[in-house]
């Protein structure tokens, strides 16, 4: 072999070589500067945190709208998740256009997402960092927890799939991994079984016993969690079971002319979302229809803290007389009216007979209250922000909460009607004037050329 | 380097003083006119989807522009001149590099009329469009480059413009199988694929992996045009 030869032999092995460290070291350390204005697609140490957990193959699948914009920033994303870790992979699936695989998986509706990670199956209520990255930590960490739903007081049924049922909440509790255990107070000797993460009632009509009240308020104390779902159409007095917690049902029909939909102005549209609760992240407005009132009470005892979740407009009213009309009067409770709270109780418990310097361990109960409960049955429980409230408010009851507080997002406008106008001009510039310039210029150029060439 | 810049600067011109150099970059501008419209049917001010049509135009503007960079040496005769002249192969591949970038470049900043068009229009997010232009330059010059040795390994024109586009199409395809396996060979076909290295620069982000990638695209394929070059000597 030439000198020569054995030369460039030695320069291509050390540009193959200096390729694949390259390569291999730009794979390994993942750097990326995020230029975009609201740095969407730079992911949180957090999340970070969790994708280093996944150690095997998971899949991401996201029901969406393949023809919009959504979709675009979904495959955006969800990649950046598989640049993270290679075990992630993911596919975004346009329900409308392929409906078995949306029937396989359950799903039906757009924007719902998929995490499946050794045989467990996970859901997310949107494609966005906080969604995601929860429903991965959850499918990772593996379990099931069990929560319980009361029955007994004619409440609606989760397998219930009627518009007015709760079969659209019964499938978000078995597809976020909980096993779901109806409790029937009203038989037997009533109390709440130990092992609920949660104990939901959604929607009672029918009075609670006293037995039951003490059962559920037990519960409560031991670091239990509650969420009670009523409304104004409850024969029910939910007061002994909200009172403890800083929070007075008021019974009546709020009553919102400025924020409601469809000219019915008890079927009340909320936008004070005044809380820092993680109950409320990601949530923008809710549907409360046929809503109570509740008032929380002014002077808290210590370690009780009760977030005002939602509250409805400064024109809204609680009507002490719906059966007979809808007009503000002397008897109504002026607005702006609260109709979901989050209390949080802690307390340190100490073994009897010691002082608190002797140790124990926090007890912290959580309640869930609204004031409404239609907006959780099937007709409701897709309109507006409802769904991401019960998702969110499931997770902070059984502690799984989201794992990024999340920053504000900057809504930016960026929407651009594409008239015949608009289109007309760009295809007058762009197609004409533009081309036009540039041929014009290289006439110029080439008959400048050829007169230089004659000349010379 | 000199010497390769007087090739480029001698390519360059050779190709804008004819009408190949001009027809291609008049309708490469008016494509992305076209593509634009198109684009902008989701009444949304934003130019991904539009950036994501140029990456694929510029894989058929690159076969057009390299398979003339050594078969039009050939036709007029001057590439067995230029390759027995006191030249080393490397700066004969950078200057043709830098010939055909030249055109690419002037085909580039022939669409910046459609992004200032959207901002008077709408307001898009200006992150997106710099990443955007950052990755057309960085693709188009390793699609070049992959031209150029396809270009230096055949007389034919035909056949270098058709190889490119064979090549560029065969990795595509690398990230489509990609899809079907797992495992090890999975991330490596992935990796292999333009397709994945091209997200970051339509999301608005600028990765390292992306730039190594197509750093690594341009550096093989002049590589790969030095040693086409060696044997043919």
């Amino acid at each position: 072999m030439s000198r020569s030869r054995r030369r460039a032999v030695l320069i291509g092995l050390a540009i193959v070589v200096a390729v694949v460290v390259g390569n291999v070291v730009a794979y390994a350390h993942n750097a990326q500067a995020d230029l975009s204005a609201t740095h969407h697609f730079s992911l949180a140490p957090q999340t970070k945190g969790v994708l280093d957990q996944v150690k095997a193959p998971l899949k991401v699948t996201a029901f969406l709208n393949k023809a919009g914009a959504e979709a675009r920033d979904a495959r955006f994303l969800l990649a950046r998740y598989q640049e993270l870790n290679h075990h992630i992979s993911f596919s975004v699936i346009d329900p409308d256009a392929d409906p078995t695989a949306a029937r396989r998986f359950g799903i039906s509706q757009y924007s719902t997402v998929v995490v499946m990670y050794k045989g467990r199956r996970v859901e997310a209520p949107a494609v966005d960092e906080l969604d995601v990255s929860t429903a991965i930590l959850r499918a990772v960490r593996g379990g099931t927890k069990t929560v319980c739903v009361l029955a007994g007081h004619g409440e609606p049924a989760l397998d219930d799939q009627t518009g007015a049922g709760l079969s659209k909440v019964g499938d978000i509790l078995r597809h976020n991994a909980y096993d779901v255990r109806t409790v029937d107070l009203t038989v037997g000797q009533p109390a709440v079984p130990a092992d609920c993460a949660a104990l939901f009632d959604f929607g009672p009509r029918d009075p609670f016993g006293p037995q039951e009240v003490q059962a559920i308020n037990a519960y409560a104390k031991a670091a239990g969690r509650v969420m009670l779902v009523t409304s104004s159409l409850t024969r029910a007095d939910p007061n002994p079971l909200t009172v403890p917690w800083g929070v007075h049902f008021l019974g009546g029909l709020v009553v919102d002319p400025q924020r409601s939909e469809g000219g019915d102005p008890t079927n009340v549209v909320i936008e004070d979302l005044p809380s820092a609760s993680p109950v409320v992240d990601g949530v923008n407005r809710l549907q409360f229809p046929a809503s109570a009132g509740v008032a929380v009470d002014p002077g808290l005892r210590d370690g009780l803290t009760v977030e005002r979740l939602a509250v409805t407009s400064g024109a809204s009213w609680v009507e002490s007389n719906p059966d007979n009309e809808l007009q503000f009067d002397k008897n109504d409770l002026p607005g702006p009216v609260v109709v979901a709270t989050a209390s949080d109780d802690s307390h340190v418990d100490t073994p009897s007979g010691l002082g608190s310097a002797a140790g124990g361990h926090i007890v912290r109960t959580r309640v869930l209250i609204t004031a409404s409960d239609t907006w959780l049955t099937n007709d409701f429980l897709d309109r507006l922000s409802n769904r991401r409230f019960f998702v969110n408010g499931l997770a902070w009851l059984t502690q799984e909460e989201q794992l990024l507080a999340t920053t504000a997002q900057v809504s930016t406008d960026r929407s651009l009607p594409l008239t015949a106008e608009r289109q007309a001009r760009i295809l007058v510039i762009t197609v004409g004037l533009v081309p036009g310039l540039i041929i014009g210029a290289g006439l110029l150029a080439h008959f400048g050329w050829r007169r230089r060439r004659r000349r010379a | 380097m000199r010497q390769a810049l007087t090739i480029g600067a001698r390519d360059l011109r050779a190709t804008y003083v004819s009408a190949f150099g001009i027809g291609c970059t008049a309708a490469f501008a008016a494509l992305a006119g076209v593509l634009l419209v198109f684009d902008l049917r989701g009444n949304q001010a934003r130019l991904d989807l539009w950036f994501s049509s140029l990456f694929v135009a510029l894989g058929l503007l690159a076969a057009l522009l390299a398979q003339r960079a050594f078969a039009e040496e050939e036709r007029a005769g001057t590439l067995e001149l230029l390759l027995t002249s006191p030249v080393r192969f490397w700066q004969v591949a950078v200057g043709k590099l830098l010939g055909v970038c030249g055109v690419l470049l002037a085909a580039i900043a022939a669409t910046i009329v459609c992004p200032l068009l959207v901002s008077s229009m709408g307001n898009p997010d200006a992150g997106p469009i710099v990443t955007g232009y950052f990755g057309l330059l960085l693709v188009g010059v390793g699609f070049l480059s992959v031209g150029l040795a396809v270009s230096a390994a055949t007389p034919n024109p035909l056949v270098a413009a058709a190889g490119t586009a064979a090549v560029l199409v065969a990795l595509w395809l690398a990230g489509v199988l990609a899809g079907s396996l797992g495992g090890r060979l999975h991330a490596v076909l992935q990796y292999l694929s333009p397709t994945s290295h091209v997200t970051g620069f339509l999301r608005g982000t600028i990765a390292a992996t992306d730039v190594a990638y197509f750093l690594s695209m341009t550096l093989v394929g002049l590589a790969t045009v030095v040693v086409v070059l060696g044997a043919r000597r």
